[in-house]
């Protein structure tokens, strides 16, 4: 016997079957056409198993191997190290354009503006050491450059304090997607060998929260023995196995009350440590680096510029006289506060209140008694000039310093992150072209799903006379 | 080939729109503030002159203040000196006239009237002021240097002021060495004003030795004073070449700014005329490109 009609009618109708689900999963495509990170689904067909009839082996028709998702793994893995590098220098050039705002060129009335105006104003008194009013304006000049110190010293810790949040905020954000991706390996396993259409949406799934949490934290993700995706964050600890996920805080263990630490609660045991240190990626790490390097080198030079200038001021300051009453003194300090015995240096510094009541107390000369002498003052502006600050600058120099190495980090920053955005869009492309839904395809794909539906049919109707016509025989 | 979703075409339209607005809004930034330095980081070694030179900006205006200052404070100085050196000519002159024998008690009793005035007008002289400040006095400026019998009162202060970046120059003469004596002459010479005050003891008591033995006096004081307003006219010549070195400086400092700062601005016009053009045209492909997909051409 050769084949029978019912063999063909039924190979018809899973053939109508198999267009169905062809245009189905076209269908699914269009609809996420512009959907992000979604990677373009095909069916895979394929001949069944042939029958064997005796002498001939004939085709069974078709059946549906796979509805599969158009992947490429290594891309993945190119994309998450691309978008941990984007992360990183996205969160740098944007806290470090954040610092250098502070120390803009285009700024006036910045430290090194009130510090030559406060020069100015020495000079203007080493000519007229015995005038009141100078002595007042220089008064007033040296406390508008010690609340430019002060200023200046608030502003780094709030871009430090801005970081923190940000972070906290961050930390949040990524526990949650941790969860998420511990979820996600369940189902996955759960699912994936019934309804294969369906684990491929969650992988996409699980695949974008991967790549989102790699922008945040340096991250190494693989699949594991069971097809779970183990993630391992800073400093190599795990913090995603099959459904368990880690969790990350930030908390005060130190005395510095600015800088909290971020704490890991990883899944190798009880209690949780310290991993600030281990972020060297990611928009989190970027932060950091901001808050815990670049800031803190701008709030340490400006608290050695403090400590030093006030000293070094005062030292000079100590071995002259005033006029007036104080004609016959000598031994005052003109700043205060500068030695870290109000806060920080920087955040201290001020002129000492005597100076501010009483300007004759100012030390201009050398000698007892001598309203003309401006001996002292001069020896103030000389040390101007001196190279005394962190070896061997003045402490212009020192400030310069500071605006000189932001500007070339935060130029660095900006060239990073030109760069990374250029390899990730890329990288992004090359995902596109394989993973990404073409209109154009999809439409070629329905008119081959529909061509297939409507020879299917033809097939059924083709069998349906034939039956007709056996039926027919006996009338 | 490789395929092209509609992702990628979106996503590129998009990036590339985004492109050439950045562009077009730093262009303009540009042109609006006049200045290609607006962040540490568009040039960092740039931006640390600009600020040195900024300082230094500041500081000429204040080394032009205090170099006025000195040239008035030593103008005062040498007016003074001049005053009385013409005066020690006149009493010099009036002692050689007086040691001749022919005149008389009474008219030398009128010549001695004279030198007291003289006197007393070189004491207002010696005690000068320049913005309520004595002159001579060293650091002692706010107390007169010479007291009405002539002593000296002030110390040897030498005041240093700085006209510019690198040198303090002093601006006073002393005082001392015009109205006292060397040390070396300590009791064999007179002072100054003294050596006029013992010339009109001797006209009035008629005292032709004594007359002849202050004419020597005399003679060292003018030289001391010529000397010393010698050393002011030096001074005030460099105080004028300070002045013109400041300015070329200051011309100097603002050319140097500029160029590191400010925006060449027919370039800048260029450059925002080529972000025009480049906006449109992205624009108007994009629109074309995006529209047409197979979808539209099937039935």
């Amino acid at each position: 016997m050769a084949s029978s009609l019912q063999h063909i009618l039924s190979m018809g109708s899973e053939s109508l079957q198999n267009a169905r689900l062809g245009v189905d999963v076209t269908g699914h495509n269009i609809a996420n056409a512009h959907t992000p990170g979604y990677s373009r689904q095909r069916v895979d067909l394929e001949p069944k198993h042939p029958i064997d009839f005796g002498n001939h082996v004939i085709g069974d028709g078709a059946k549906v191997a796979s509805v599969s998702r158009a992947h490429d793994k290594f891309l993945e893995v190119q994309l998450r190290k691309e978008k941990q590098n984007n992360g990183l220098s996205t969160a740098l050039s944007k806290g470090l354009e954040k610092l250098e705002t502070l120390f803009n060129p285009e700024l006036s009335s910045t430290v090194r503006d009130r510090l030559d105006n406060f020069y100015n104003a020495m000079r203007e008194l080493s000519t007229y050491p015995e005038e009141p009013s100078v002595r007042m304006h220089m008064v007033e000049t040296a406390m508008g450059l010690t609340q430019s110190i002060n200023t200046a010293h608030l502003n780094v810790v709030t871009i430090q304090n801005d970081a923190t949040e940000e972070i906290k905020g961050n930390l949040e954000v990524l526990n949650i997607k941790l969860d998420e991706i511990a979820k996600l390996n369940q189902s996955i396993k759960e699912m994936a060998p019934g309804i294969p259409a369906q684990a491929n949406d969650l992988e996409d799934k699980r695949d974008i929260l991967i790549k989102e949490v790699a922008e945040l934290i340096p991250l190494n993700a693989y699949k594991d023995e069971n097809d779970n995706y183990a993630l391992r964050g800073p400093g190599g600890l795990l913090l995603v196995e099959g459904p368990k996920a880690a969790q990350m805080t930030m908390e005060n263990i130190t005395d510095e009350p600015s800088n909290p630490r971020i704490m890991l609660r990883d899944l190798s045991g009880p209690g949780s440590r310290d991993v600030t240190d281990k972020f060297d990626g990611g928009k989190i790490g970027g932060l950091v680096e901001v808050r815990d390097k670049h800031a803190q080198y701008v709030r340490n030079m400006l608290n050695t510029m403090a400590s030093q200038f006030g000293e070094n001021f005062n030292t000079i300051h100590r071995q002259g006289f005033g006029i007036g009453a104080y004609g016959e003194q000598s031994g005052r300090d003109f700043f205060e506060n500068h030695d870290g015995s109000y806060g920080e240096p920087a955040q201290g510094i001020a002129v000492s209140t005597l100076m501010t009541a009483e300007p004759e107390a100012i030390a201009t000369g050398l000698t007892m008694g001598a309203t003309g002498d401006n001996v002292i003052i001069n020896e103030l502006v000389k040390s101007f000039y001196e190279p005394t600050f962190e070896g061997n600058s003045t402490v212009t120099g020192l400030y310069d310093k500071i605006v000189g190495k932001l500007g070339i980090n935060t130029m660095h920053a900006k060239e990073d992150l030109n760069a990374s955005t250029i390899v990730l869009a890329q990288l992004e492309g090359q995902r596109e072209a394989t993973a990404g839904v073409s209109l154009d395809e999809e439409a070629a794909n329905l008119l081959k799903y529909q061509h297939l539906f409507t020879a299917s049919s033809r097939v059924i109707t083709t069998v349906d006379e034939m039956f007709k016509t056996v039926l027919d025989l006996k009338r | 080939m490789a395929r092209v979703s509609e992702r990628s075409r979106f996503e590129a339209t998009n990036a590339r729109i985004g492109q050439v607005k950045n562009h077009a809004d730093d262009v303009q930034e540009t042109a609006v503030s006049g200045r290609k330095l607006r962040h540490a980081s568009d040039d960092p070694v740039g931006s640390v002159r600009v600020l040195r030179n900024r300082s230094k900006l500041a500081n000429v205006s204040q080394f032009r203040k205090t170099l006025d200052f000195a040239k008035g404070y030593l103008q005062r100085s040498e007016d003074a000196l001049m005053g009385i050196n013409e005066a020690l000519i006149r009493a010099k002159e009036l002692a050689i006239q007086q040691s001749n024998a022919i005149w008389d008690p009474d008219s030398r009793d009128v010549v001695a009237q004279e030198v007291k005035q003289l006197a007393d007008h070189i004491v207002e002289l010696g005690n000068s002021t320049y913005g309520d400040r004595y002159v001579f006095g060293g650091f002692q400026t706010s107390q007169p240097p010479l007291n009405s019998a002539g002593n000296y009162m002030g110390d040897d202060g030498v005041i240093y002021v700085q006209a510019d970046e690198d040198s303090f120059r002093s601006i006073n003469v002393s005082g001392r060495e015009i109205f006292d004596v060397p040390p070396e002459v300590e009791g064999k010479q007179l002072p100054l004003v003294q050596s006029l005050r013992t010339m009109y003891n001797a006209l009035k008591s008629n005292d032709l030795d004594a007359l002849h033995k202050c004419m020597s006096d005399l003679d060292d004081a003018s030289k001391r004073v010529i000397k010393s307003t010698a050393t002011l006219g030096a001074r005030q010549a460099t105080v004028e070449d300070v002045g013109t070195r400041l300015d070329k400086a200051e011309e100097q400092l603002y050319k140097d700014n500029n160029e590191i700062e400010g925006a060449d601005l027919i370039r800048t016009a260029l450059d925002m005329q080529r972000a025009q053009t480049a906006m449109q045209y992205t624009l108007s492909s994009s629109a074309k490109i995006l529209s047409p997909t197979l979808m539209s051409f099937l039935q």
